[in-house]
């Protein structure tokens, strides 16, 4: 399925009926450290495993930035 | 009883004054606040310029570290002339220059928590314009527990994040944030900055700031602000409160 990740619509490919949000982190090939909103609220890392993540989702991947 | 304006700073701040819903009692709480500003590089500049010019009342700096020729590009309180010296010289000067009534301090030190509790029990509102994570932490872990307002800003390469911590119940605090991600650290040295990026971010900080001092439009409180300078975007998200955060589920 395409899913919208950082704005851009990305193919991802469920290995069961549904897809994780850490499977989907997997297949992205998201680098870390980063944090992750999925219809623009933050996802505790600890949660990843068990957010089931649809077509419609809006799926965004930061990056830390401590700049100043 | 609230500072009352002059003729003259009726005058010098008619346009905030102008702002509907602002008004003179607005400005009037502006000039009766006490902001501590943790960093006078990139963000910090451009945020003191405008809390001074703004009409802030009391601004204290903190900033350990001297000016050098690549600092110049993004740090607008600092000129060639100030290469080798303090920042917080040449950004008290630069300051003093553009607002006169402003109350304008410098610490040219790096705080302990001692020291930062002292300080912050002397002012209104924190804004976090420093470039690591440690001080970023030690400000969050000392501004939740003396219940002070906190405005942090962040940027590096094209991109920059501005959010604001107001301690109560409810709210998330910086490590609800910063536990999200790994522990990594980047300053500018290593990944670059673009020169405005860090002004606009800086801006943003000064206008959360005028609005926690004044009650006047509403704030970046449980928001997490990104801006893509490379993309012309920004984007608001909600942060919550994380129920595991060792600094503000501490009951």
């Amino acid at each position: 399925m395409n899913i919208n990740i950082n704005g851009q619509s990305v193919a991802i490919v469920a290995t069961s009926t549904s897809l994780s949000l850490s499977e989907l982190l997997e297949q992205y090939n998201a680098q870390l450290p980063f944090a992750v909103a999925i219809n623009g609220d933050f996802v505790a890392q600890s949660n990843y495993h068990n957010i089931v993540v649809s077509s419609t989702d809006m799926i965004d991947i930061v990056s830390p930035i401590f700049g100043g | 009883m609230p500072h009352e304006l002059t003729p003259q700073q009726a005058i010098r701040y008619s346009r905030q004054i102008l702002l509907q819903g602002f008004d003179l009692e607005c400005q009037e709480k502006l000039l009766d606040s006490r902001a501590l500003q943790i960093g006078v590089g990139g963000l910090g500049c451009a945020s003191a310029q405008y809390l001074v010019a703004a009409g802030v009342g009391t601004l204290t700096l903190v900033d350990d570290d001297v000016v050098d020729s690549s600092n110049l590009q993004r740090q607008i309180l600092h000129s060639e002339a100030d290469i080798g010296e303090l920042k917080i010289t040449s950004a008290v000067n630069t300051l003093k220059a553009l607002n006169s009534q402003c109350d304008i301090s410098a610490i040219d030190q790096r705080l302990s928590d001692e020291q930062l509790a002292t300080q912050l029990q002397q002012h209104d509102v924190v804004i976090d314009c420093s470039d690591n994570l440690a001080t970023r932490n030690q400000l969050n872990r000392l501004c939740y527990q003396y219940k002070k307002p906190l405005v942090s800003g962040a940027a590096i390469r094209m991109e920059g994040q501005i959010c604001s911590f107001i301690p109560s119940q409810d709210t998330p605090c910086y490590q609800c944030l910063s536990q999200l991600f790994g522990e990594q650290q980047l300053t500018c040295v290593e990944a670059g900055i673009m020169a405005p990026v860090v002004g606009i971010v800086g801006s943003m900080q000064a206008l959360e700031t005028i609005k926690i001092l004044t009650g006047f439009g509403e704030t970046l409180s449980s928001k997490l602000m990104l801006f893509d300078a490379k993309y012309n975007q920004w984007q608001t998200f909600t942060l919550k409160k994380q129920p595991n955060c060792p600094i503000c589920q501490h009951t």
